[in-house]
């Protein structure tokens, strides 16, 4: 029924609810059923409800962040989250499925530091599943500006990726981040800026994978303003660029290895109170990476804080 | 199908979580309140939680609505109990935001800026 083609991914994931019911079958009338019913509860007699076809989320973002990049929000002090998501990433060449784990911790108010890994579920071409490489890292918000109803801030982050993984699934590298964030986030408008450099240092193996330049936009729109004690819902549209330095092998740098990318992303936050359920969806826009290609990328994921 | 379960799992787990949580400040305007606190940086519900936990854990704190749109948190006390201005701006900075003005009820006027030393 549904011819395995790039542009057809993409014009069903234009009308939504039919890509999530290729993928997911009577689940997503479940889910989106559930949603619409959830969000028409009894509330604020202004507030209107309505539903959205739930598209899958990413792994990266805790609290209200960008859905596939990071933002300058850290958690209240002494404050714990926790995220599961699943992620499913499909290219011309492989499809797999996977789990991201997130915990975070507010050391303050405004420094967080974070745990995170992965673990590969099923991959199609090499059949490889397991956990992946630990990454910490922690953020510190050094600028933040209170307004009424709205939050102006900024924070810089860093981290190291320890190679702790399955030894199919991991860099074999210890590798080292740092990024800066901003953003204004507002009760109808967000808007966020980030940038991160990404250090991969030699593996076991003598490879040396490419640095990596990431950098992400993205606006989100609360449509309704609800109460705290109603369900939120927030949509959101974001350019995630890629771009990767070349690898190098025994000390000789790979021919055609380094390349760039950008990636348009699209989701959702449903949160109420201390829970937020995050689904989204990327798609290539532009690639210039040698086998780099990626059909779409979704994740959907739960987190709560305590 | 396996994920699918998964996905699904995820999503009723979240509703469940949600029905768990206590609903007794569910829509529920203070009347009278004996502390009002304007709060800048109150932008999204889902960050807000961190105000409401770190608010409820001050002693002698009744109850608790946290207002989004105005942009204030009413505070209910127990009967007899007191909150200091510093124990308030402390919980509010705590949890990630700004304190603008506080508000004494006029039953409650006369409550100590700062915490006594001793017992009272």
């Amino acid at each position: 029924m549904l011819v395995n083609h790039k542009n057809n991914e993409l014009y069903r994931l234009i009308t939504g609810f039919w890509l999530i019911r290729r993928t997911l079958k009577g689940s997503a009338l479940l889910l989106t059923v559930a949603l619409v019913v959830w969000l028409a509860s009894p509330g604020d007699a202004v507030a209107q409800r309505f539903g959205f076809p739930v598209v899958q989320p990413p792994g990266e973002a805790f609290r209200h962040e960008p859905i596939f990049g990071v933002g300058p929000r850290t958690i209240w002090k002494n404050g714990f989250g926790l995220e599961v998501g699943l992620d499913r990433d499909k290219s011309r060449r492989e499809e797999s499925w996977g789990l991201e784990y997130h915990a975070i911790y507010g050391l303050t108010s405004n420094w967080a530091v974070t745990a995170e890994t992965h673990q590969v579920l099923d991959q199609s071409e090499s059949g490889d599943t397991g956990l992946g490489d630990l990454l910490l890292r922690t953020k510190y918000r050094f600028y933040r500006n209170d307004v009424p109803g709205g939050v102006f801030h900024a924070a810089v982050m860093g981290g190291v990726e320890l190679p702790t993984g399955a030894t199919s699934l991991s860099s074999e590298s210890t590798d080292f981040f740092a990024g800066l964030s901003g953003a204004f986030e507002g009760r109808r408008w967000l808007v966020f800026a980030t940038g991160r450099y990404r250090v991969n240092t030699k593996g076991t193996n003598d490879v040396k994978r490419g640095n990596v330049f990431l950098y992400d936009v993205a606006l989100g729109l609360r449509p309704v303003k609800t109460g705290y004690y109603r369900p939120d819902l927030v949509l959101m549209a974001e350019l995630n660029g890629q771009v990767f330095g070349e690898r190098e092998v025994q000390g000789r740098a790979v021919e055609g290895s380094s390349g760039d990318r950008l990636l348009a992303g699209f989701g959702a936050w449903v949160t109420y109170r201390n829970w937020a359920f995050k689904p989204g969806m990327q798609v290539p826009v532009y690639n210039n990476l040698n086998g780099g290609d990626l059909d779409y990328r979704f994740v959907v994921a739960v987190e709560f804080h305590i | 199908m396996k994920y699918q379960t998964l996905i699904v799992s995820l999503f009723f787990a979240l509703l469940l979580g949600m029905a768990a949580v206590p609903q007794a400040q569910a829509q529920n305007k203070i009347e009278n309140p004996d502390v009002t606190i304007a709060v800048d940086g109150l932008a999204c519900p889902f960050c807000a939680y961190g105000l409401e936990k770190k608010l409820k854990k001050l002693d002698g704190v009744q109850a608790l609505n946290v207002q989004m749109e105005e942009g204030q948190v009413q505070m209910k006390l127990k009967e007899g109990a007191t909150v200091t201005e510093e124990q308030i701006s402390e919980a509010v900075a705590d949890a990630g935001f700004t304190v603008r003005e506080i508000t004494f009820a006029e039953a409650r006027k006369g409550a100590p800026k700062k915490a006594k030393n001793g017992p009272s």
